[in-house]
């Protein structure tokens, strides 16, 4: 029993130590997280699109390390990258000593890196557009310019405006958007629903997409579905690939096998394959442009 | 080990339970169709294809109704026939790793293939399906080389290479998902839950023609596998030919799981509680469990699609209703009190 008495008085001794240790830590850990001041001439982009968004507001030379999707403009080829959206490489990061750091939506890892750290850490969740507005001015904002990222906006506000305004007259087509297939069958289609901006765009270029009340931004169509909502356009995208005319054909011919859709009636079956089709960054503008044209290849479209 | 029920009873009550589904089937989808409408294009004379109603009927609900009745009858026979030459009640078509070396395959066509002059389809079969078909059945060989080369198989190490290989596949796919870009991942992790929302034929008829002579070649084996319950040594003594039974067996299922598992993708369950269920009703005599088992899984896949087509907006993956639903209905099974036969 006095064993077990002693025993119990050193757990007891134990524990307390523990708790206070734990408590000086954290009082530790409270000034440790204390943001140090941006330092934003040294900006890593965790997202295509952010990428482009700095580019577009004049910052491109300050960005030292983007992802490995990062393609626009064409000299973020040289710059180093520090993984992808999946497999941030923290080691990279750490070398790079970033002064800020821009990610697109809940980037766990990344976000638990830069508290620890202390780096200034930027979210946006360019989704729609208008959390495309917000995430232009939000990185705007980090970067110390704003009225750059005010002018960025309107200009692609006025563009959109007008490619809206050529179409405006025309009655709004169906339209089917397809993201991500790759082989030649039409099992497992996945499209798009109301929570993206493409669904926007393709409203705004003259169309009605057909899953548009679906309240999520990809959806695991049913073909019944797309049978009984017969639209009028079909608009596959293939960002960032590069198909032969052959291989577009065949991806075109497949959607033969629903032949009672307007759309492969009368040859409306249109590949993109631009690598920033899905992309929602400054440059919708010309996504909006490339649905205008597949929706109402008849109407001339402003000069950008 | 008595028949509970009796077999012209049996046979009536499956005929109508897969003809109802069947029928069932047909109806019930994600659009809700009118007959008149159907009529109306019938009258027209225009193809079928260009008709939308009955291009739903004919050349999506048709082809996915018999995709899903042939897969599902096809992985609850295999399941019924593994369980038996493992002696195992756990076995499962997808128990010797065969599944996970089709998605292996398919992962390898994605991520490797994809882009090249290699993606190309060879028959009806796309790249992603040749290439599961192909690791699938070198998984199979591979088993048979290893573990297989006395002449009678120890269930045992059949087992546990099966289990190991299984294991060194998935590594092998999570390797490939590092690698692999985003947009693939969603594509192939859609692939993993299965889904037979076919359109036209193609994949009926690849499924009929390469699971017909197998499902027979099994089916011939049932009353040598009543055999083999009894003990290897004890069957041998009554004629079998024990080695040559499991490599047919073994064979044939695995053709049969890489063929199903490669063109529906790996769907799961149904080859566990579907002869499970059966055995509860018909006792364990191959001879009615395995062609019941066969007809049961085939209602049970077409059920699971018919969910699967009616659960949310879209498709929901056939693989995910199967165990959904299957599980808790296997759960309950399990507690009821003929589920001891297996015992027996």
């Amino acid at each position: 029993m006095g064993f077990c008495r002693i025993n119990g008085c050193r757990t007891v001794r134990l524990i307390v130590l523990l708790a206070v240790a734990s408590m000086a830590m954290a009082a530790c850990g409270d000034r440790f997280t204390d943001v140090r001041p941006p330092d934003s001439e040294r900006i890593v982009s965790f997202a295509p699109h952010i990428t482009e968004t700095l580019y577009a507001l004049g910052v491109g030379d300050r960005v030292v390390a983007v992802t490995t999707y990062c393609d626009y403009p064409p000299e973020v080829e040289e710059l180093e990258t520090v993984g992808d959206y999946m497999n941030p490489s923290l080691e990279k990061l750490t070398r790079l000593n970033p002064g800020a750091i821009i990610v697109q939506g809940e980037h766990g890892k990344v976000t638990e890196y830069a508290t620890h750290n202390a780096i200034p850490l930027y979210r946006v969740d360019m989704d729609t557009i208008d959390t495309i507005r917000d995430g232009i001015y939000i990185i705007g904002e980090a970067v110390e310019r704003k009225t750059e990222a005010e002018a960025l906006w309107s200009d692609i506000e006025s563009e959109l405006d007008a490619i809206r305004n050529a179409v405006a007259h025309r009655s709004p087509k169906s339209v089917l958007l397809i993201t991500a297939r790759h082989t030649h069958d039409l099992n497992n289609l996945y499209t798009i629903g109301a929570r993206s901006f493409l669904t926007e765009l393709a409203e705004l270029a003259g169309g009605e997409n057909i899953y548009g009340d679906v309240d999520q931004a990809y959806i695991s169509g049913s073909k019944e579905t797309v049978v009984m909502r017969a639209p009028e356009v079909i608009i596959e995208f293939h960002a960032g690939e590069s198909l032969s005319d052959e291989a577009k054909a065949r991806f075109i011919s497949d959607w033969d096998q629903l032949g009672s859709l307007p759309a492969v009636q009368n040859d409306r079956v249109h590949i993109v394959m631009e690598s920033h089709a899905l992309r929602p960054g400054p440059r919708i503008t010309d996504i909006a442009r490339i649905m205008a044209q597949a929706i109402h290849p008849d109407v001339e479209l402003p000069d950008q | 080990m008595k028949p509970t029920m009796s077999r012209t009873r049996i046979i009536f009550a499956l005929v109508f339970i897969t003809g109802a589904i069947g029928v069932a089937s047909l109806l019930i989808g994600t659009e809700t169709l009118s007959p008149e409408q159907a009529w109306a294009e019938w009258q027209s004379g225009r193809p079928i294809r260009e008709c939308p109603t009955l291009s739903i009927l004919f050349y999506q609900r048709l082809p996915r109704t018999l995709t899903a009745w042939l897969a599902g009858s096809a992985l609850a026979l295999v399941g019924c026939a593994f369980q038996a030459l493992l002696r195992n009640p756990l076995a499962t078509p997808y128990t010797l790793g065969i599944a996970s070396a089709g998605a292996l395959g398919a992962w390898v066509a994605t991520v490797f293939i994809q882009g090249t002059v290699l993606w190309v389809t060879v028959w009806t079969f796309s790249p992603i399906q040749a290439s599961a078909f192909v690791f699938a059945s070198l998984n199979a060989l591979f088993i048979y080389l290893l573990a297989a080369r006395n002449p009678r198989m120890a269930p045992s190490v059949l087992l546990l290479t099966g289990v190991t290989l299984g294991m060194l596949c998935n590594a092998g796919i999570l390797f490939l998902r590092y690698l692999a870009a985003p947009d693939r991942l969603v594509v192939m992790d859609r692939w993993l839950m299965g889904g037979v929302d076919v359109v036209g034929f193609d994949i009926v008829r690849t499924l009929l023609i390469g699971l017909t002579p197998c499902a027979i070649l099994l089916l011939a084996q049932s009353a040598k596998l009543d055999q083999l319950g009894f003990g290897t040594e004890l069957a041998a003594s009554r004629g079998v030919h024990v080695g040559r039974l499991q490599a047919v067996v073994f064979f044939v299922g695995s053709l049969m799981t890489a063929l199903v598992a490669s063109t529906v993708g790996p769907i799961g369950f149904v080859g566990l509680i579907v002869p499970h269920s059966v055995r509860a009703i018909t006792g364990s005599r191959h001879r009615i469990l395995m062609p019941v088992s066969l007809f049961c899984g085939g209602a049970f896949l077409c059920f699971c699609d018919i969910i699967a087509r009616r659960l949310l907006t879209g498709e929901t993956p056939i693989g995910i209703i199967t165990s959904l639903f299957g599980g808790p209905f296997f759960l309950y099974l399990l507690t009821r009190k003929r589920f001891t036969d297996w015992e027996t």
